[in-house]
């Protein structure tokens, strides 16, 4: 901490908890050693000398869940290997984070329409960071870990119940809590946020509940609220002509 | 278990195979084909030609199992090597939809797993197997055997029953 190079003598500092352990949780993050396929190559390349994850504390790959803070999805996830990840991601303690690492792991990637491969890690595992690329280059990673540092920058320790998914009636009343399982919400940024913190940007929102649109993977698919649109406004691009020609 | 490779040079080697298996088994065909014996047996054959390989012969390794779906009829092979550059290539066929052949793993204890993937991948039936089960996909709510060119690929099944 440079700030205590400006003592002479022995000093205090006051600070919040939040600021404190969210400057320690940052700094240390710990990523789980579990490589899935090419994306891990471009993974220890970032771990080594050249691009040197130490900087950010984050060099060093435990090899035990029990020890890691960060889960990198790095490569294509089967869906007989995501009962396993899903198991690493459980065996991890408290506080986690996931990095989705390359095109695979955010959506299926090119495999999309395997037999055999889950599209995207955050149908099984909620994920903070979404890193594309086929494969990320090392400073696309770095990038992606340094985000993550912003994102925990923000967390808050105490004083807010984490989002819990419940079965809601009618009149709002909660009838009960989901089992821990289905991760959803938590990783949307919906936790309450103190004032005067800055919410993250957000950029997108994954409306991923439930199945796969059928026609995801078609390639000539268009939105029938999107088909509508376009559709009127050629109708009104075309009535504009007709009116300017008369 | 000692390992004793087959004595002899290769082309003596090889007619030995297809002498030996030839003399001791109904053969559909046999011939020696660039440095490999190239066999076709009946089903029911099979699983006694690869004993007499191994028993008789001596040929140490089972090197793979592959299927190939022909839509009516399914077609095995065998590769058997001896590790000296000498290969024999049994080949059978069967026929229907629901094919079921007699395990070689009591033969050659490698064949477990490459039956196992046979099974997986094409729902060939290995009678007598010791654990027919599915070796990459999962076991539960896929009920579909990919390699089939029956299936089609459908983003939906894929997820049937998982969330």
């Amino acid at each position: 901490m440079g700030v205590m190079q400006q003592f002479n003598e022995p000093n205090l500092i006051t600070t919040s908890t939040d600021k404190l352990f969210n400057w320690a949780r940052k700094n240390s993050l710990w990523p789980l050693q579990f490589g899935l396929a090419c994306c891990a190559i471009e993974m220890i390349s970032t771990g080594m000398a050249h691009n040197d994850l130490d900087r950010f504390g984050a060099g060093f790959f435990a090899a035990s869940p029990r020890q890691a803070d960060v889960m990198i999805v790095s490569g294509t996830v089967s869906t007989k290997m995501a009962e396993r990840m899903t198991r690493l991601y459980e065996q991890m303690p408290e506080p986690k984070w996931v990095i989705a690492m390359g095109a695979c792991a955010i959506s299926g990637g090119p495999f999309l329409d395997g037999y055999s491969v889950l599209m995207g890690a955050d149908r099984v595992i909620p994920v903070d960071v979404y890193v594309p690329g086929c494969p990320p280059r090392p400073e696309a990673l770095i990038f992606g870990i340094m985000t993550l540092q912003k994102k925990i920058e923000r967390d808050q320790q105490v004083g807010y119940e984490r989002p819990r998914p419940a079965l809601v009636n009618e009149d709002g009343t909660i009838n009960e809590y989901l089992p821990e399982r289905e991760y959803t919400g938590i990783s949307e940024g919906k936790a309450p946020r103190l004032e005067g913190m800055r919410p993250l940007q957000r950029t997108y929102v994954f409306e991923r509940a439930g199945m796969p649109p059928g026609a995801q993977t078609d390639v000539g698919w268009v939105p029938p609220e999107v088909k509508k649109r376009l559709k009127e406004e050629a109708k009104a691009r075309k009535a504009a002509e007709k009116e300017e020609n008369a | 278990m000692a390992l004793t490779l087959p004595e002899g040079d290769l082309q003596t080697r090889l007619e030995r195979y297809l002498e030996g298996l030839g003399n001791r088994h109904g053969l559909e065909e046999s011939e020696i084909v660039d440095g490999v014996v190239r066999i076709v047996a009946k089903k029911v054959d099979v699983p006694a030609v690869l004993a007499t390989a191994r028993e008789t012969l001596g040929i140490p390794h089972l090197s793979f199992i592959t299927v190939v779906d022909r839509q009516g009829y399914f077609e095995l092979t065998y590769e058997l090597i001896d590790f000296r550059g000498a290969t024999v290539r049994v080949k059978t066929s069967i026929e229907g939809d629901e094919p079921v052949i007699g395990m070689v793993t009591g033969i050659y204890p490698t064949a477990n797993w490459h039956e196992r993937e046979a099974y997986d991948m094409f729902g060939v039936a290995f009678a007598g197997h010791p654990d027919l089960r599915r070796t990459y996909m999962w076991q539960d709510h896929f009920d579909h055997h990919p390699l089939l060119k029956s299936f089609e690929i459908s983003t939906k099944r894929t997820f049937e029953g998982l969330r």
